[in-house]
């Protein structure tokens, strides 16, 4: 078996575990502080992982559930969220479809990004987040139609 | 007009950086460093994972006592085995009922159907969450009714300390520091809440640091 240790994770899943952060919360600052917040619980509760897949999705929930505990915070609450993105700069098209995911609800931001990004199927998604499939289903439905609404296109 | 692929080649360009890496790595050194030098805590296997002896005691003080009460005071107690055997029906005496505190009923009813299950032998393989799920408007109003401020309270520094341990059980990355509300229950335990799975929903966790 394969040593999944802290470490490796940091160069395997950094770039998986801070896009998924930054795709929730969409601030790149917010973003690197949870990202640095879920490596340190990889080391402290030091969980045995049965692949690198298996890692991924623990990982991914972990962030996940840090992204809803700083919405959830009263800093975030009484402060306005910033609008600044990366270095890398953004089309107005990927500025545009940005915003619009940051306008969802987290339970559809959660499935919609998992979904597109990850590649994960409603079966998957449902298992690491802990949901029925027919709720992904249909959060999966209600984000992309709250999202053809708002761009006023396809999705 | 913008879709799923702008959506896709935006996130693509979306990377970590060099220099987050490395504060990153050098946190993490700093950590296993620290746990090193902290005194290694006693352990119990459990499955993959090896549990800290101090927070499977911790569980089991809690589940034991609420399914205890669920059995006085979800049906008076009297199954209908329990009915034709007089020798167990005389557990069900009246005052042992009304001794029941009202307010622990909800908790007491969340753990009745492992309560059930292990009055009648059925297998019973995985554990009870240390929690009750609670849907609410907001984590203040999922802490138990006429629940005070427990900052100042006696005890409240090691109730954190078992929180910490029950979620270190769990195993899904959460500490204290994801704690949304607290406070001193009526019953005198420390209510914690925590996001639960989906928006509304929450997690209530009570802890006797006394038991």
């Amino acid at each position: 078996m394969p040593a999944f240790t802290p470490e490796a994770a940091v160069e395997q899943f950094g770039d998986t575990v801070f896009r998924a952060a930054f795709g929730l919360v969409k601030n790149p600052q917010d973003a690197e502080d949870i990202a640095q917040e879920v490596f340190l619980n990889l080391v402290r509760h030091a969980p045995q992982f049965d692949s690198a897949e298996h890692q991924k999705a623990w990982l991914l929930r972990c962030t996940i559930n840090r992204c809803k505990s700083h919405f959830r915070s009263a800093w975030v609450r009484r402060s306005a969220p910033l609008d600044e993105h990366l270095s890398t700069p953004f089309t107005p098209a990927e500025n545009t479809v940005l915003d619009a995911v940051a306008a969802l609800p987290m339970k559809y931001r959660q499935v919609i990004y998992l979904h597109y990004i990850e590649g994960y199927s409603t079966a998957e998604i449902a298992a690491l987040l802990g949901l029925k499939q027919n709720t992904v289903l249909s959060q999966l439905s209600r984000g992309r139609a709250l999202l053809k609404d708002t761009l006023k296109g396809d999705f | 007009m913008p879709d799923s692929k702008d959506y896709k080649s935006a996130m693509e360009k979306v990377a970590a950086g060099q220099r987050w890496k490395q504060a990153t790595l050098e946190k993490m050194q700093a950590e296993t460093a620290a746990q090193k030098a902290s005194r290694p805590r006693r352990t119990i296997p459990f499955g993959r994972r090896a549990i800290p002896l101090a927070t499977a005691a911790a569980i089991c003080l809690l589940v034991i006592p609420a399914a205890a009460r669920s059995l006085t005071s979800v049906s008076g107690g009297a199954t209908a085995a329990d009915q034709a055997s007089p020798r167990v029906a005389t557990r069900q005496m009246p005052e042992s009922s009304a001794a029941v505190a009202p307010e622990a009923a909800p908790f007491a009813l969340a753990a009745a159907p492992e309560a059930a299950m292990a009055e009648n032998g059925a297998p019973d393989e995985t554990a009870a969450p240390a929690y009750t799920t609670v849907e609410a408007d907001s984590p203040e109003a999922a802490l138990p009714a006429d629940t005070q401020p427990a900052d100042e309270a006696e005890g409240a520094d090691a109730a954190l300390e078992q929180l910490d341990e029950i979620l270190a059980a769990e195993g899904e990355g959460r500490t204290r520091a994801d704690v949304l509300a607290s406070g001193l229950a009526p019953d005198g335990s420390f209510a914690f809440v925590l996001a639960g799975e989906s928006d509304g929903s929450y997690r209530l966790y009570l802890v006797s640091p006394g038991e």
